[in-house]
């Protein structure tokens, strides 16, 4: 996950079940899920990126992947942001 | 992004971003996490003008507080410590760390396991859920390097009832009480059968 963080924010826990927060950190973009395909592969979802990537285990060259879009940012003065 | 996997056990992401509005307009820092499907995670925080910290590793409450070892230390059959540079955390449900780094690096190592954090200054955090407890403590003794040089160490263990001065005591206690009893109760017994009863009987014809 990627967090574009305010100024000012910090370490908090969440609730039970917990996992990491940054106070003020905001929009969050679950960038990228990396899950075991099979023996030979990993598959990797991308956020704006359309369908889904495989990359090979012991693939040195590894595999490049673009991403883009668009997200909602916390300040008045600023209704968006775009992300390529 | 670019992404490779040398091994099973080792994932690289690599993540270019660009903005079409400064991101100092609206943040100071971008924090990347990563978990896993043992709920367990860890994130770095990059600052854009990093500001001036000191490097340290701390217990975040309310899941790692830190405890007056040994003597505040109370849980049957072990509390789960933590200790850091001769200070000593108590876990709950989760090992809970942030960590301030001033240098550019900071590698935790043990003949078991290597993990780290480089690119500083940054803060860092990262968070395990309790249940793989036996596992960290299998683990042993992690020495912190700090810009390849030794910084201080961190090691997991289990802190048994019966080692805490308090568990001690109450340990002693009980097994006064129950000496007590049994001498009471052998001595009550010696008393019932009376002075006549351990007397020889010679028989008549002797």
């Amino acid at each position: 996950m990627l967090d574009i963080a305010q100024p000012g924010g910090g370490y908090r826990p969440g609730g039970q079940g917990t996992h990491i927060e940054v106070k003020n950190a905001t929009p969050l973009i679950y960038l990228v899920k990396i899950e075991k395909h099979n023996q030979t592969h990993y598959k990797a979802t991308i956020w704006g990126h359309r369908g889904t990537e495989y990359v090979g285990i012991g693939d040195m060259d590894g595999e490049t992947i673009p991403f883009h879009g668009i997200y909602t940012t916390y300040t008045s003065r600023r209704s968006a942001a775009r992300c390529t | 992004m670019h992404i490779t996997i040398p091994n099973d056990k080792e994932i690289g992401v690599e993540i270019q971003a660009t903005s079409n509005i400064s991101f100092k307009d609206f943040s100071d820092s971008i924090v990347v996490w990563a978990n896993d499907t043992s709920d367990s995670e860890t994130a770095v925080r990059k600052f854009y003008d990093p500001p001036q910290e000191r490097t340290y590793v701390m217990g975040v409450s309310p899941y790692t507080n830190t405890t007056n070892y040994p003597w505040d230390v109370l849980e049957f059959p072990y509390a789960k410590i933590v200790e850091v540079d001769h200070t000593h955390y108590i876990v709950e449900n989760y090992v809970a760390f942030s960590i301030s780094l001033a240098g550019s690096s900071m590698e935790f190592v043990s003949s078991d396991l290597e993990f780290g954090f480089s690119g500083g200054p940054l803060y860092a955090y990262f968070l395990i859920p309790a249940e793989y407890w036996d596992i960290l403590c299998d683990v042993g003794m992690l020495s912190i390097y700090v810009d390849g040089k030794y910084w201080c160490h961190m090691r997991f263990f289990k802190f048994w009832f019966w080692e805490s001065p308090t568990g001690i005591v109450l340990l002693l206690g009980i097994a006064i009480i129950i000496a007590i009893v049994v001498y009471g109760l052998r001595t009550r017994r010696h008393d019932s059968y009376g002075p006549t009863n351990r007397t020889h009987v010679i028989p008549s014809n002797a």
